[in-house]
């Protein structure tokens, strides 16, 4: 069984945050000195400095990775500022091993995935490898090519989670944490096995609205045009507003309004826009190609919630369906949520519903989570054996059995 | 030949089925053309209409992000006004400020800071999305330019990135506080010095606007409240500190004095009583052998003589009734006297004493009368409550030349009041609270006359308190005076 504390703080003083957060997560565990594994997770207003700092004092010798992002979730709700750390206690059939990969940006990120995945297996023992899940503080496309570097020597179809730290609003403030050590650049990775199992649940909520167009022009992660006529029309005619207050505002519009790119239905991608020129030009999140069809997304809170409760309801029929094949005790279970912060502009005061709907679903299990920018899902599920989808506007729920 | 027609009528059928076909297919094409069309522009209409609903979408996205907003607003400033008056400590009253209403206000960013007393620098109280070194660095920048931030708070100017008085001041705020935006409004104070509180946010699409000065002056001003009151009350409460040690002072300095009083009034009440027995000894030899000649048993004396002997005989009698007076305030003053309690008929004491002082009455020519109801028994010494009555009733006496004396006796709550009313000279305002200390005679034409030692008064008051009863007088100068005493019902 897990043995797993979680403590939380929303004081001013980011150190004292810490040490009261790993102080209650301590006080919440049945053994507290046998933790295994720490996941910390604070807003972007901490200093990291004064969090590795608590850190190294309260938990030197622990095995700790973590993030920070806009906004902390936990039972008691999303919180724009605070620190929540979980404190877990494996049983001795359940491995995990972590390990970091620094100075990213200066390295090839396909040498550095390999190199990441060959330190987590020289930790990790014999036993069945199970899932992955990393932390990255690193822009663009670069991603990609680091997780097709990890799959190569732990697996093509090997299941793992990445979430992506670094936002494109407030990059100088995205921290990952490895052990003590507070890191930018970088990428910190765990490694689970033995036996547990996992489950994912994703949901989206944003559907398509108006007809399809296609990228005319393009040019790596720049849509040129679209329908041969500059990009930035397709905002301009669907919101009715002059190209300059597009431009001013093109991050919040398309946090709302994200544009989906694919060439058919069953295989596209989100994206937000992160800047657009004076041309109409959209500087997007990912890689797109001229042919492919675009087509503006919309949302309401209602389409959003009603995805969130999908993704949970999906991950409560896995564990039913597990707990009733099971023949000796129940197995005990936490839960890791990422919420894209975009969900934060549709939902706004209704962010919290997301919290109450896994707690209505899922009672009683532990969970912590974070806002994050992007998730990518490799192999999670068996119609995406060996592909990595990317996900930026997403609701996922990491429910983690042992 | 028969072939051959037989060729050209199959070659024209199939001619014509194949102009039918091309006929009908066109027809077809026309009809998938115009269909096409049609769904196109359907789909154009529907995409227009998608367009509609976006638009319509951003407008009810932007009206609810600004009512969430105003309300989040306004629930805020209720929230923090209602925190901020729940504590009179002004350490407290910053931590009262949370994160979440810095927010709600719609800031990113915030700092509270105040001035030390002499304006020489600036403490920052707190600070809200900043940390470490940043800190150090809002620190040093308001008190390099303190004098601009002392003159914001004197004519309650607002600074804001809004419409900057000094652009390039406004354009260095906003870079060493890391904002796009910001309001900065002055916190005014009665008590002491004030401050300034900066909210800012880093986010150009956030929707702060001048319209939010307004706003954010009322949570400036509700901070400097919650620190006037909280100096207020710490000015208030040591100010009532010291008052309640100068009350300590002072009481102990009151018992210390009159524990003196007391071992004075003690050595006084001895001396008193040492000095009389003293004299009542030679007194009582001196009234002996006067006593001895004037029975004769030493002879006969000459009338002259004899006529000495008796003023001497009268005036050691009052002299040893004196040193009574004074023995007996001496012991009621001690506690020695012990006084022995029964339940009297007050009315017989009256009638007694009435009975014995009417011979001096009809001598003068005044009315003694009594008036009084059914009493109830009081708890008295009757002895020495007939004292009372004799020495009042014959003070009434003495200073009434004509008209009377009335003694009244009435039931007055739980205790029996009596009144001794005459028609006599009265007596002056200024002598009424002097009346009942010991040796005190007004200074009138009558007392120049009438002769008297001054005790009387003093030992009915100590007999009538030791009674657990009360003792006054109302008098008007020329109209008469009242004597009134109280005794407990039995």
């Amino acid at each position: 069984m897990f043995d797993i504390g979680i403590g939380s703080s929303t004081e001013n003083n980011s150190y004292f945050a810490a040490q009261e957060a790993i102080r209650n997560a301590k006080r919440s565990l049945k053994n507290a000195s046998s933790i295994n594994l720490g996941i910390v997770f604070h807003t972007l207003d901490f200093s990291a400095s004064a969090v590795a700092k608590a850190i190294t004092e309260s938990l030197p010798y622990t095995q700790l990775v973590g993030a920070n992002g806009p906004a902390i979730i936990y039972e008691k709700g999303i919180f724009r500022h605070g620190i929540v750390i979980m404190l877990v206690g494996f049983p001795e059939t359940v491995h995990c091993s972590s390990a970091v990969e620094k100075n990213l940006r200066t390295q090839n990120s396909h040498l550095s995935g390999k190199e990441l995945a060959t330190k987590l297996l020289y930790g990790f023992k014999s036993s069945q490898r199970v899932f992955g899940l990393f932390f990255f503080n690193l822009l663009g496309e670069e991603k990609r090519n680091f997780i097709v570097g990890l799959q190569e020597n732990l697996g093509r179809g090997f299941p793992s989670l990445s979430i992506t730290a670094n936002s494109s609003f407030d990059s100088s403030k995205t921290t990952i944490y490895c052990n003590s050590e507070a890191l930018v650049d970088s990428c910190v990775g765990t490694l689970w096995g033995g036996k547990v199992s996992v489950g994912l649940g994703i949901g989206c909520g944003w559907k398509p609205i108006g007809k399809p167009h296609q990228i005319t022009d393009a040019s790596g992660t720049v849509v040129v045009a679209i329908d041969d006529k500059p990009a930035i029309s397709l905002y301009e005619e669907y919101l009715g507003l002059s190209r300059n207050k597009i431009i001013e505002n093109i991050r919040k519009f398309s946090a709302i309004y994200p544009l989906r790119f694919g060439y058919n239905d069953s295989n596209y991608l989100l994206s937000s826009v992160i800047s657009a020129d004076q041309n109409g030009a959209l500087l997007c999140q990912r890689n797109v190609e001229k042919g492919m069809t675009v087509r503006l997304m919309i949302a309401t809170k209602e389409t959003l919630l009603e995805a969130t409760e999908s993704a949970i309801q999906e991950i409560q029929e896995s564990i039913k369906s597990r707990a009733s094949s099971l023949e000796k005790s129940i197995p005990s279970r936490f839960g890791l949520v990422f919420s894209a912060f975009n969900r934060y502009h549709i939902l706004k005061g209704d962010f919290q519903k997301e919290v109450t709907l896994i707690n209505k679903y899922l009672p009683s299990m532990p969970f912590i989570g974070l806002c994050t920018e992007t998730l990518m899902v490799s192999s999670f599920q068996s119609t995406s054996y060996g592909q990595t989808q990317f996900y930026n506007h997403d609701f996922a729920l990491l429910v983690v059995e042992g | 030949m028969f072939y051959f027609n037989l060729f050209f009528i199959l070659l024209l059928s199939a001619i014509f089925v194949l102009v039918y076909l091309v006929i009908k297919k066109d027809s077809l094409i026309k009809t998938l053309r115009d269909e096409v069309s049609y769904l196109k522009q359907a789909l154009d209409e529907l995409d227009e209409q998608a367009k509609l609903i976006v638009r319509t979408d951003l407008e009810l996205n932007k009206a609810q992000e600004e009512i969430e907003r105003k309300i989040n607003v306004l629930y805020s400033i209720h929230r923090l006004s209602q925190n901020l008056s729940s504590t009179l400590e002004e350490e407290q009253i910053f931590k009262k400020i949370s994160f979440q209403d810095i927010e709600n206000l719609g800031f990113d960013k915030a700092a509270i800071a105040f001035f030390s007393p002499s304006f020489s620098n600036i403490i920052l109280r707190t600070v809200f999305g900043y940390a470490g070194e940043e800190i150090e660095n809002i620190k040093k920048f308001i008190d390099q330019n303190i004098a601009i931030f002392t003159e914001q708070l004197s004519n309650h100017k607002i600074l804001s990135s809004f419409k900057p008085d000094n652009i390039i001041f406004a354009e260095t705020m906003r870079q060493v506080f890391g904002v796009k935006k910001f309001i900065c409004s002055p916190i005014p104070t009665k008590e002491g010095t004030g401050g300034i509180f900066f909210g800012g946010t880093v986010k150009e699409n956030n929707s702060l606007s001048e319209a939010d000065i307004e706003i954010i002056t009322i949570v400036s001003h509700q901070i400097g409240q919650a620190v006037d009151n909280a100096r207020l009350f710490e000015k208030t409460w040591h100010a009532q500190q010291a008052l309640e040690r100068r009350v300590e002072e002072r009481t102990k300095e009151l018992s210390r004095a009159l524990e003196q009083v007391k071992t004075i009034n003690q050595r006084k009440s001895e001396f008193v009583s040492n000095v009389s027995h003293e004299l009542r000894t030679p007194l009582t030899s001196i009234k002996g052998y006067a006593s001895i000649l004037l029975s004769g048993k030493l002879g006969v004396l000459p009338e002259e003589v004899s006529k000495r002997l008796e003023k001497i005989n009268k005036h050691s009698d009052e002299l040893v009734a004196f040193i009574n007076d004074l023995l007996d305030i001496s012991r009621i003053e001690s506690g020695k006297a012990e006084l022995r309690l029964a339940p009297y008929q007050l009315k017989s004491i009256i009638e007694e004493v009435v009975d014995l002082l009417q011979p001096q009455c009809k001598e003068k020519n005044i009315t003694l009368k009594t008036e009084f109801d059914q009493l109830p028994l009081v708890l008295i010494d009757h002895s020495q409550i007939k004292r009372v009555f004799i020495n009042l009733i014959n003070n009434a006496i003495k200073y009434t030349n004509q008209g009377s004396v009335t003694v009244r006796a009435y039931l007055q709550e739980s205790m029996v009041q009596v009144d001794i009313q005459d028609t006599g000279c009265g007596i002056p305002e200024y002598a009424l609270n002097k009346l009942f200390v010991e040796f005190y005679r007004v200074d009138s034409a009558v007392n120049q006359e009438v002769k008297g030692t001054g005790l009387g008064l003093a030992l009915v008051k100590h007999i009538v308190e030791a009674h657990k009863g009360k003792i006054w007088v109302k008098s008007k100068l020329g109209e008469g005076s009242t004597f009134s005493f109280t005794l407990p019902v039995a």
